[in-house]
């Protein structure tokens, strides 16, 4: 379970989540990408070709700004790079987040042991067929 | 009263006008009329003492006779001319017997003898001049044989009266009678131009001692006759003095016709015969008719005047009397039936109402006791009007209370008793205030009585009246109103949490996770020691100053959810107001999509209550959310204007504005266009129910095409220095 050297592009709207994360993970040896919202993820993800995963908040503001259309914009144009959602709200949250192709959804305020074995689990898996 | 009774009362008051006016004219006619009566019995005895004057003017020539006769008697039939000049001289010249030429003898002498007497005569007397007044043959002449005084009668001296008819008949009448006799009226020859004259006879005998009476025996012993001669005007011009003046006459003789006719202006009266008054005299016998009217009487026309003066203005009075009696009569009668109906309409007005109404007079025995008053009380009104006080139904330690409170707001000493209740209402008209009741049964009602003075026309206090509404269904219903207004309240603000509760959640799990992430930071840190002391103090910091981020939100929370409605009014300014709001709140429009903008003079500042000035912009911010989350334009913008009065909060989103057939039902409790289980509908009644407690407005526009709600906070009012 390590994930030194991997490409991970983080989204939240809230600076103070956002800062805290990029540091544990560069702490953790990850290259860290960060947007504040699904369209500005969506555009870095396209414009970032080695990127492993996408950790994303679920509300965020913008008319498409969220993690689930950020989650549907990039399944359509590809079905295996591991996308985690985050979400403080719980309810039906998780049940969106899959439906929209979410690799794995955890509730805030998450465990980092447990994002970051998530996070791990997927990239070395296997693309499917 | 009724047509029939007025027209029945405008009948008799006519009828009696008539009558009344039949009366006094009748009245004032007899009235007249006895005066006349009067006039004309006076009248009547003018007349008859007329009459009698001149009658007895007449009849008085006699005595003049009688003295002639003497004279012949004494003389021996024969006196001598100077003998009777003496007598006449003696006589003043008959002066006495007003209307009379003078007196004289006429002797009747034979045929035979004449030529022998005139001789005689001639000798005696150079003066006589024998004369006839016609050739008629007779046995007898009747020789005017003196005539005193001879100046005013010497045409007569000599003449043979027998000669004539009508002065020989009368003289013939007196020697048959022997009595006086006048002849018919003839032309007298000392005056040729009077119309009327007369010749009065007495006759004289040589000796009537045997048989006087007989007719023969006078005719046999004649001598002669003593004679006056007269005329009518000079008889009535004598008379005439002592007659009435008004008074016209006419003579006639009953067998000669017409003697005298005064002529005269006379009224109509003189046409109608009856008017005339008569009376026959005998005279000389002969008849004479004395007829005569009076002039019309000066007073008469004064009399009819009164009359008619005194007609009007009896007849004026009268009706003047009957009008105004009439009047009063049916205005009386009106006035009874009006304040008969006004009665009735009271006792209803009395016994419909709701409210106990009870009156007193000044010392405050009850004079009214209304059928909610006996209701309310158990007391019947025959066993309070006219016997008990108030003071039976009231509560003794409520009357004291209140007698000293009166005491020290009027600042005199208020008995605990009657005074009690109407102190107030003496001084200010009126005084309402909440009072215990007991009833007959001991039940206590809560009222609310409203004490008034009842005054008369001048102002005086005649009175009071109490009326008293039972306040036990308005407490009960109020306190039902309170029970469900809190309840109402508190479903609100459930609702409210329970829509804020996704974006809660988000707001306290967001910190959660960054406290979590720092601390897997600084134990990560520590292990690998990657971390120098300066990023570990950094982290903690982090981590304290997210903490008291959740912090804040919770006591948001909480002092939102608490009833705040017993808060007293702060000065916030209006950014904490907005700023606490969204903090509740602002995830819900981020996770929409939905962008906020505030802008505005934040720094004004407002007396309110500020928990519930938030929870009503956050529910306007809610409705806005609801009514926007699904269209393609998503954003609210909250704004705040400072006028000179008053703070205006305005709440605008990009919706469209409101249909017409719901913007009079918006403010309305449970009124909701939300699905089922999303909203309560009482979000703006309450909220509108915070801001009227406020004093101010909440209201609904449409502003450039999209809905707008604003609402206003007035400002403290300035202390003017």
């Amino acid at each position: 379970m390590n994930l030194s050297g991997t490409h991970i592009i983080i989204v939240d709207d809230d600076p103070g989540l956002l800062e805290v994360m990029k540091m544990y993970l560069e702490m953790k040896g990850v290259h860290t990408y960060c947007a504040t919202n699904g369209v500005q993820a969506y555009d870095l993800w396209r414009k970032t070709p080695g990127c492993q995963a996408i950790v994303s908040d679920i509300r965020m503001p913008g008319e498409r700004g969220d993690g689930i259309h950020l989650t549907r914009r990039v399944r359509e144009m590809d079905v295996n790079i591991p996308v985690v959602l985050i979400s403080g709200y719980s309810e039906g949250a998780e049940e969106t987040a899959m439906a929209a192709g979410a690799s794995a959804y955890l509730n805030k305020p998450f465990e980092w042991k447990e994002l970051e074995a998530t996070i791990a689990e997927l990239i070395q898996q296997k693309p499917l067929g | 009263m009724s047509y029939i009774q007025r027209k029945t009362a405008f009948l008799l008051s006519i009828l009696i006008i008539v009558v009344g006016i039949a009366v006094i004219g009748f009245a004032t006619f007899k009235l007249r009329e006895f005066s006349i009566a009067g006039i004309v019995e006076s009248e009547q005895l003018a007349f008859s003492r007329a009459a009698y004057i001149l009658g007895d003017r007449v009849r008085s020539y006699v005595h003049g006779l009688q003295g002639m006769n003497g004279v012949y008697l004494t003389n021996d039939f024969r006196p001598s001319p100077q003998q009777l000049t003496k007598y006449a001289t003696y006589r003043d010249n008959f002066k006495n017997f007003e209307g009379a030429f003078g007196f004289g003898f006429i002797r009747r002498v034979a045929a035979k003898d004449l030529q022998a007497y005139l001789q005689s005569r001639r000798q005696m007397d150079p003066r006589f001049n024998f004369r006839r007044l016609s050739e008629k043959h007779y046995d007898n002449y009747y020789i005017i044989e003196s005539i005193e005084p001879y100046d005013k009668n010497a045409p007569a001296l000599g003449l043979d009266i027998g000669s004539e008819t009508a002065r020989r008949e009368a003289a013939e009448l007196a020697m048959r009678t022997g009595l006086n006799a006048i002849t018919a009226p003839i032309r007298l020859v000392q005056s040729p131009n009077a119309e009327a004259g007369f010749l009065s006879f007495l006759p004289l005998y040589s000796d009537l001692s045997t048989e006087p009476t007989l007719v023969k025996a006078k005719t046999q012993h004649l001598i002669g006759w003593a004679y006056v001669p007269f005329t009518v005007e000079g008889l009535i011009k004598q008379v005439r003095q002592s007659f009435d003046d008004r008074l016209v006459f006419e003579l006639h003789d009953a067998d000669a016709g017409e003697i005298y006719k005064m002529s005269a202006k006379l009224d109509s009266r003189f046409h109608d015969p009856k008017n005339w008054y008569e009376e026959e005299l005998v005279v000389g016998q002969r008849r004479w008719r004395f007829r005569g009217a009076f002039t019309p009487h000066p007073l008469i026309p004064v009399l009819n005047f009164l009359g008619l003066v005194a007609f009007v203005f009896l007849s004026t009075i009268h009706i003047v009397w009957v009008i105004n009696y009439f009047r009063l009569k049916l205005s009386k009668d009106e006035t009874t039936k009006k304040s008969d109906e006004i009665l009735s309409w009271q006792q209803a007005v009395l016994d419909g109402s709701a409210y106990s109404i009870i009156s007193t007079d000044t010392t405050g025995i009850i004079t009214t006791f209304n059928k909610s008053a006996a209701r309310i009380l158990g007391f019947r009104a025959e066993e309070m009007v006219g016997l008990k006080t108030p003071g039976v139904f009231h509560d003794p330690v409520e009357v004291t209370e209140y007698a000293a409170v009166l005491s020290r707001e009027l600042g005199r000493t208020i008995e605990p008793g009657f005074e009690a209740f109407v102190a107030k209402a003496r001084d200010y008209d009126s005084d309402t205030r909440n009072w215990t009741y007991i009833g007959k049964d001991g039940t206590r009602t809560q009222v609310r009585l409203c004490v008034t003075a009842i005054r008369d026309q001048s102002k005086a206090i005649i009175g009071y009246l109490g009326v008293a509404e039972d306040l036990t269904q308005v407490i009960k219903l109020e306190n039902e109103i309170n029970e469900q207004r809190l309840k109402m309240i508190a479903a609100s603000k459930m609702s409210a949490l329970g829509e804020m509760a996704a974006g809660v959640a988000h707001e306290i799990n967001n910190p959660l996770a960054i406290i979590v992430s720092w601390a897997s930071m600084l134990r990560e840190g520590i292990k690998s020691q990657k971390l120098n002391l300066e990023q570990m103090n950094d982290g903690i910091d982090r981590i304290e100053k997210t903490a008291h981020r959740i912090g804040k939100i919770i006591a948001g929370l909480r002092s939102f959810s608490r009833d705040s409605s017993t808060d007293s009014m702060v000065d916030c300014s209006a950014e904490k107001i907005i700023s606490e709001t969204l903090e509740l709140c602002s995830e819900r429009f981020k996770e929409r999509g939905i962008s906020i903008s505030v802008t505005g003079d934040l720094h004004a500042s407002l007396m309110c209550r500020p928990v519930e000035i938030s929870q009503v912009l956050m529910n306007l911010l809610g409705n806005a959310h609801d009514a926007i989350c699904n269209l393609s334009q998503k954003w609210v913008k909250i704004a705040v204007r400072e006028t000179t009065d008053s703070t205006i909060f305005t709440v605008t989103d990009s919706g469209t504005g409101i249909p017409d057939t719901m913007k009079e039902k918006i403010m309305q409790p449970f009124f909701t266009t939300k699905e089922v289980g999303k909203g309560t509908g009482l979000g703006l009644s309450i909220s509108k129910g915070i801001i009227d407690s406020h004093r101010g407005r909440l209201f609904y526009e449409l502003v450039d095409g999209h809905t707008q709600f604003s609402f206003t906070i007035p400002k403290k009012k300035k202390q003017s220095a």
